[in-house]
């Protein structure tokens, strides 16, 4: 289907056979992890969207304005403030084809920090799952990603890597996403100029997100060098109210894009039971049954 | 660009019309065939600029996913070559009574490129011109590329020494996987069956190859192509592209020259 702003979005709905009488709780919305289309790494969207299908949950898979097969939107707002619009448009084609007032957003590497901007701005929002999102270095993380530079480029490739990296940052270059440190973000989709957010900003937007009911989990694979042991959220927020209020779960031995099989039917499984319990949730404060025909 | 669902009722496809756009109506359809896996995750930008392109040159195009791939209906493990050469010849006939003209030539694009050509053979009707990129000659190859690319993958997502990438599991029934994509024993059986003969059994009014080897002479020129009397054509690119890595989060594959081949050629039929 195509919808937004002169039908320039292309998505797809995933709708369950048939919906309770009371209606499904929650939708979830796909969109693109970096550049890949809707269908998402390995067409992980698409299984995901028809489990929760067989679960009675609805979703929407869709191109960002510029990506997929989206049209480039026009040129009033930045990639970043236009995805925010994008996925508001999401939710109303969710919403009205479903009967849906809450959904979920599910963050896929750079998608997540559309999916933490929207949150802040539409109410409707009730979970975000950031995956391989945002990173927080720590004494024992920056250690771990000597070693393991070591180990990958040897001790003369690690050396003029960390020379380059330092050469780059002098003269100005931007630093990879989610490196933990603020900065422009070089990336060929139109990321640019995106800062990532301290740490102090992530705690309080996690905070505020939690206050408003917001349901968040964050998952991060073994790849990125920057979230390199199972603690590092623990020992990055300790004491600032962080993780207490998030589903936080590290997968050391997954890779960023999810490429073995096995892992995919993990992926979406973790994916699947969050989103279900999400659902759950907001139907014992709705006082509605769930989905499963238990009530409560 | 008009989303439609065609094909079979247990066989359902998406695909994505583009009518044309420009000036111009040429009265001829263009139906792109998508490659295999991870590689049509890679080639999805090139194929939607492709589509814009032949659009805005007066062609109807179409883009679709073969069954059990991309956005329409089954799952990954419900696709081979028999079964995909046939959702060509669907998808040749969807676009050809959406856009009501008889007229339509096929691109294919690695996989989709033999897919096209399997398909061609047995058309009722063959395709005006046959457009063929980086196609897949040889099936054996081509699984050997994607365990060595997957091998590749793991080296470096895992962080193994040189030479330790693992090659994908074999399941007990033969059933293994390639860069996040199931290969089932009979597609894999289909794939090692693969050859230059399929390009000899191909039928179309002419045929057009694109080739990005460097050196030596495409493989599928000098004759080896369609019958005795299909014109061949081909033209060299660049630099043979990689399509079959996983690196693709923030990669779009737009080759210029490649686009430009394809539109040339295509733009040639009277």
């Amino acid at each position: 289907m195509t919808f937004g702003q002169n039908g320039g979005l292309v998505g797809t709905l995933c709708l369950p056979r048939s919906l309770p009488d009371s209606g499904p709780a929650v939708g979830q919305i796909l969109f693109n992890a970096g550049i890949l289309h809707r269908i998402g790494p390995h067409r992980l969207n698409v299984r995901l969207a028809r489990r929760l299908a067989r679960r009675g949950i609805p979703s929407i898979r869709f191109d960002l304005s510029g990506l997929g097969d989206s049209d480039r939107a026009g040129a009033r707002q930045s990639f970043d403030e236009q995805a925010v619009t994008d996925l508001r448009s999401a939710m109303d084609v969710l919403g009205r084809e479903a009967g849906l007032a809450h959904f979920a957003l599910l963050g896929f590497c750079s998608g997540g920090r559309h999916g933490y901007a929207t949150a802040v701005v539409d109410s409707r929002v009730a979970g975000l799952f950031l995956y391989d999102t945002f990173t927080f270095a720590t004494v024992r993380s920056r250690w771990n990603r000597y070693r393991l530079r070591i180990r990958r480029h040897g001790l003369r490739g690690a050396v003029l890597g960390w020379a380059r990296l330092r050469a780059a940052r002098l003269l100005g270059a931007g630093r990879l996403f989610g490196s933990g440190v603020p900065g422009p973000l070089p990336n060929p989709s139109g990321y640019v100029n995106f800062r990532v957010p301290t740490k102090e900003e992530y705690a309080q937007r996690i905070r505020m997100l939690h206050a408003k009911g917001v349901k968040i989990g964050v998952l991060f694979s073994g790849e990125s060098e920057n979230h390199n042991y199972r603690a590092q959220f623990d020992d990055a927020f300790r004491g600032m109210g962080v993780v207490e209020h998030m589903n936080y779960d590290y997968m050391p031995e997954m890779d960023h894009t999810v490429m073995l099989l096995s892992w995919q039917t993990e992926f979406v499984r973790r994916i699947e039971t969050w989103t279900v319990a999400l659902d759950e949730e907001l139907r014992r404060k709705a006082g509605v049954p769930s989905l499963d025909g238990s009530s409560g | 660009m008009i989303a439609v669902r065609f094909g079979l009722p247990a066989r359902r496809m998406v695909g994505l019309v583009h009518p044309p756009s420009g000036p111009a109506d040429r009265n001829h359809c263009v139906l792109l065939c998508n490659p295999f896996g991870q590689e049509a995750i890679r080639a999805h930008r090139f194929l939607k600029v492709l589509a814009d392109r032949l659009c805005r040159a007066g062609f109807h195009v179409m883009r679709f996913d073969y069954y059990g791939t991309g956005d329409s209906e089954g799952d990954d493990v419900e696709g081979d070559l028999e079964t995909w050469a046939d959702d060509v010849l669907r998808a040749s006939e969807e676009v050809r009574l959406r856009s009501g003209h008889r007229q339509v030539s096929w691109f294919g694009l690695r996989l989709g490129a033999t897919l096209a050509a399997m398909a061609s053979a047995r058309a009722t009707s063959a395709p005006s011109q046959l457009v063929l990129w980086d196609a897949v000659v040889d099936g054996p190859a081509y699984l050997e590329e994607l365990a060595d690319a997957h091998a590749a993958e793991t080296k470096v997502l895992h962080g193994t020494p040189p030479g330790a990438g693992k090659r994908p599991p074999v399941g007990p029934d033969g059933a293994t996987e390639a860069l996040g994509f199931p290969l089932t024993p009979s597609l894999q059986s289909q794939l090692r069956g693969v050859s230059v003969s399929v390009f000899a059994a191909s039928r179309a009014s002419g045929i057009h190859i694109i080739d990005g080897g460097p050196g030596e002479e495409p493989v599928l020129a000098g004759g080896r192509v369609g019958t005795v009397d299909t014109p061949v054509t081909v033209t060299r690119i660049g630099a043979r592209i990689s399509w079959a890595s996983d690196e693709a989060l923030d990669t779009a594959i737009v080759p210029m020259d490649a686009l430009q081949a394809v539109v040339a050629s295509l733009s040639r039929i009277p």
